[in-house]
């Protein structure tokens, strides 16, 4: 950056007093030199790519391809200062279209009838403040579900190596999560007993809600999301559940039979 | 119909269409760069960045006093996601945090102390030329470490502080601009810790990335909405204000007004699809704006967001001039001088 020759410097006001305006009026504007704006021009042009590249990679998604060929390749060529720089976003918000939220449960403790275990959800509306603390969590439930990776292999695995190794790195990913949020439920509850279940909070529509009179938090928009492939579909209605002294005020899915861990690569 | 070999022009004529052919080949292209050199590189004041700063600033005191009110659990060796787990998220990618690595608690309440310190610093504009940078890197390790926690706030931050870093940020409304001008009452030289408030091409070039930056974010974000049957049908909103989660007003009556809720399902995907065009002529600037206010106060006070909310308008600031910012500031202490 050089000085432009061309401007000269305001002298300091009489009474010495630099305002605001005084100061703008000095402009000792700064010029780019000829080569200068040259080598920034190519900068900022590769910068704005790389902004481009990875919600252009994320939007030539399709259910036959991870991605287009040409997005890969502007993406690969600039992953390194992608992923450093933070810029590896898709800004799909809300997009494609509006979809439930995911919660995690945590029942601390074992089932020994008549009483009932405690249950601990994420994220806590009640407890969790301010809204940023709040979201935090509910971020954190959200990352759960969407690092969800069954345990049974793909048909596809069987003939391709490539779509094998994936399926193994996203389950172990899966379990490393999970066991990392248990393990943070296991300290902070002081219990080895501790058994996280994915929650779903499907969204009413407005019949549900004007005709039907629903409330946002009905127990019946509650989902227990399965484990596995294998366990039965996943229950809709819960079982009503008896407030206990160590559960005053039960949550609308407790009750519900299934979501048993099942974890392990065969 | 005149003979054949008269229709072709002569060659002196055809010389003369090459050249102009030519010469209004080489002036788009002297235009071009001209005109790019104009957006890119313009001199321009930094008052819009210097606002802005301030805004970015205090959301970042505020984020990391909310990471501190329970830190151990969000960095700690037995937090959520632990660094060994975010380790493995990151496998493969070039994403890396040193925070990853620290597991005393002593350590990470020293490292916090210090980022907070360096938020203070670039809300009241102390020390820009390295808290600006100091703050972007500082929050962007946190950022690589807080996988699994993270939103469209944090986004927008590592935006904004990695665009204020490249220009004189600090140099308005700040420590610095005092700290400068007490030198310069006391006949002292400038110097380039404390910046003088003059027009620069970094402020321009800053400036410019934060407006294109927003362009790519509203442009995606509008043409995934188009994959969305939702959006189309009308039902969008609906489906956004009844999330229990992220509800934080009850807007549930507005049901009752189902043409409602499908015209601003539809404005919204037409706005944010096009804003990178809108945004830049004179005459639609201030509709576009003034959608993107409208729509992101929406999604801050109905939806729970009120820190992504708030820096998405501060974002949209950018398209302010400098000289509108500097008069309404100016005006500020007259009126507030006048009234006391």
């Amino acid at each position: 950056m050089s000085k432009d020759r061309n401007t000269t410097k305001a002298p300091i006001p009489p009474d010495g007093k630099v305002t605001d305006t005084a100061v703008k009026t000095t402009a000792e504007s700064l010029v780019l030199s000829g080569k200068w704006r040259v080598v920034l021009s190519a900068v900022l042009a590769i910068h704005v790519v790389a902004v481009f590249a990875e919600p252009f990679r994320f939007f030539t998604r399709s259910s036959q391809r991870a991605f287009s060929p040409d997005a890969g390749y502007i993406r690969g060529s600039l992953s390194a200062y992608i992923d450093f720089a933070y810029l590896h976003h898709g800004y799909f918000f809300f997009a494609p279209n509006p979809g439930p939220s995911h919660l995690i449960s945590a029942q601390i403790g074992k089932v020994t009838p008549p009483s009932q275990p405690k249950e601990i959800v994420l994220p806590d509306k009640t407890t969790q403040w301010p809204r940023l603390y709040y979201h935090r969590h509910f971020m954190l439930s959200e990352f759960l579900h969407n690092s969800f990776a069954p345990p049974e292999r793909p048909e596809e695995a069987a003939f391709d190596p490539g779509i094998d190794q994936q399926w193994r790195r996203d389950r172990e990913l899966y379990i490393a999560v999970k066991s990392s949020i248990e393990k943070r439920f296991r300290v902070l509850e002081k219990t080895d007993d501790v058994l996280i279940r994915r929650i779903e909070h499907a969204l009413p529509n407005d019949i549900q809600v004007y005709q039907e009179k629903w409330k946002l938090n009905d127990p019946r928009l509650y989902i227990v999301l399965p484990e596995s492939f294998s366990e039965q579909e996943p229950a809709l209605i819960p079982v009503p559940v008896t407030p206990s002294p160590n559960n005053p005020k039960p949550f609308p899915w407790q009750g519900v039979p299934g979501a048993e861990a099942v974890e392990g690569i065969p | 119909m005149k003979p054949k070999s008269s229709r072709l022009p002569p060659p002196v004529a055809s010389n003369s269409a090459s050249a102009t052919w030519l010469a209004g080949g080489l002036g788009y292209f002297h235009d071009l760069i001209a005109a790019w050199n104009q957006f890119w590189f313009r001199p321009i004041l930094p008052h819009t960045l210097g606002f802005m700063r301030v805004a970015t600033g205090c959301m970042l005191v505020y984020m990391h006093l909310v990471w501190g009110s329970d830190l151990l659990a969000f960095l700690g060796p037995d937090a959520w996601l632990t660094g060994d787990v975010v380790r493995q998220i990151h496998q493969g990618d070039y994403t890396w945090s040193y925070l990853n690595d620290i597991d005393s608690p002593a350590l990470l309440w020293g490292h916090h102390i210090v980022m907070l310190f360096v938020a203070v610093c670039l809300m009241l504009g102390l020390g820009t030329r390295i808290t600006a940078p100091l703050a972007w890197f500082l929050n962007l390790m946190y950022c690589h470490r807080l996988t699994g926690h993270l939103f469209g706030l944090d986004q927008v931050m590592m935006l904004l502080l990695m665009y204020l870093m490249l220009a004189p940020c600090g140099s308005v409304y700040s420590l610095d601009a005092w700290l400068r001008q007490k030198r310069e009452r006391a006949g002292k030289r400038s110097t380039w810790w404390l910046p003088a408030a003059c027009p620069t091409s970094a402020n321009q070039i800053a400036t410019r990335l934060i407006q294109l930056h927003l362009c790519i974010i509203y442009l995606f974000g509008g043409i995934s909405k188009l994959r969305g049957e939702m959006w189309w049908d009308g039902s969008a909103l609906w489906y956004a204000i009844v999330n229990w989660e992220y509800q934080s007003m009850d807007a549930v009556w507005l049901g009752h007004y189902p043409t409602l809720l499908g015209a601003l399902a539809h404005i919204t995907i037409f706005w944010e699809t096009f804003y990178c065009a809108t945004v830049w002529h004179r005459f639609t600037r201030p509709w576009t704006i003034g959608l993107a206010i409208a729509v992101h106060s929406g999604i801050a006070f109905g939806l729970g967001m009120i820190t992504f909310g708030l820096m998405m308008i501060v974002a949209n600031l950018s398209f302010i001039s400098p000289q509108t910012t500097q008069s309404i500031f100016a005006k500020i202490p007259r009126r507030f001088s006048r009234e006391t």
